[in-house]
């Protein structure tokens, strides 16, 4: 299990929580507009492998938590890599049509602490 | 004036005023999460709209291909309580000219009209900022 991408989680804003509770997770690497910053988890990339992009079954890990991945936008591979950005939905409903910079995952994240790694894992 | 009705009364508008506050930030979330899911995408607007019905309302947010002039998503909060939330609503998704029509509650159908009018001077703004340039 490779971990391709690493980033270390710097702010978390303070509407965040409320958009956890409803399973959604907003992540945005620095610098952040501070309209962005309220309502994400703001982190900063230390790795990231120049060819390897989210794919489904791949383990998205914050902190303790992880999720697993089942759907990946067609933006957001491009989003992580330039500004570090995409958004988790947890356990969406089958009929949920996947948005472009969004993540579809299976599980739950639990609400981060700055200093907390992020991390993406290939799948085995 | 009877002092029971009098306190019943300034409840009553502090209590609306709060619904109203906590409708307002379900509001704003919502766009934010639906926004930043489209950041990246080329000519995608997102607006919104909203129809009443006594009572009860909806607010719709559709997120408007210009390339295509189609939906590509649409939520919408529908009801009267401090509880709604906003829902996925892929009947909308499609052509931009025809999804009044596919809407079944008259709060809805004024809600898409109001969001597709809104799409329209948003896209003419653009043009003329664009020409400008």
């Amino acid at each position: 299990m490779t971990t391709y991408y690493r980033s270390e989680v710097t702010s978390i804003g303070t509407d965040a929580t409320e958009m956890f509770d409803g399973g959604v997770v907003i992540f945005f690497g620095e610098p952040c507009p501070a309209e962005l910053a309220e309502v994400s988890v703001v982190h900063t990339v230390t790795h990231h492998h120049p060819q390897r992009d989210p794919q489904p079954g791949d383990v998205l890990r914050v902190g303790d938590s992880e999720v697993t991945i089942t759907e990946v936008g067609e933006i957001a591979a491009n989003n992580l890599r330039t500004l570090g950005h995409f958004v988790v939905y947890s356990d969406p409903e089958d009929s949920q049509k996947i948005l472009p910079g969004a993540i579809h995952a299976k599980g739950t994240l639990s609400l981060p602490d700055a200093g907390v790694t992020i991390e993406l894992i290939e799948g085995s | 004036m009877d002092t029971g009705f009098a306190l019943l009364l300034i409840a009553a508008l502090v209590l609306s005023v709060v619904f109203s506050l906590l409708q307002q930030r379900t509001y704003s979330r919502a766009t934010k999460r639906l926004g930043t899911s489209f950041i990246g995408a080329k000519d995608h607007f997102l607006v919104s709209g909203r129809g009443k019905h006594f009572l009860r309302g909806a607010i719709v947010l559709l997120v408007v291909d210009a390339s295509t002039s189609r939906i590509v998503a649409a939520e919408a909060m529908v009801g009267s309580t401090v509880l709604a939330r906003f829902k996925p609503r892929p009947e909308l998704i499609g052509d931009l000219d025809t999804a009044t029509l596919r809407t079944k509650e008259k709060m809805m159908t004024a809600a898409v009209d109001y969001a597709t009018k809104q799409y329209w001077v948003t896209y003419k703004r653009n043009v003329a900022a664009a020409a400008r340039k």
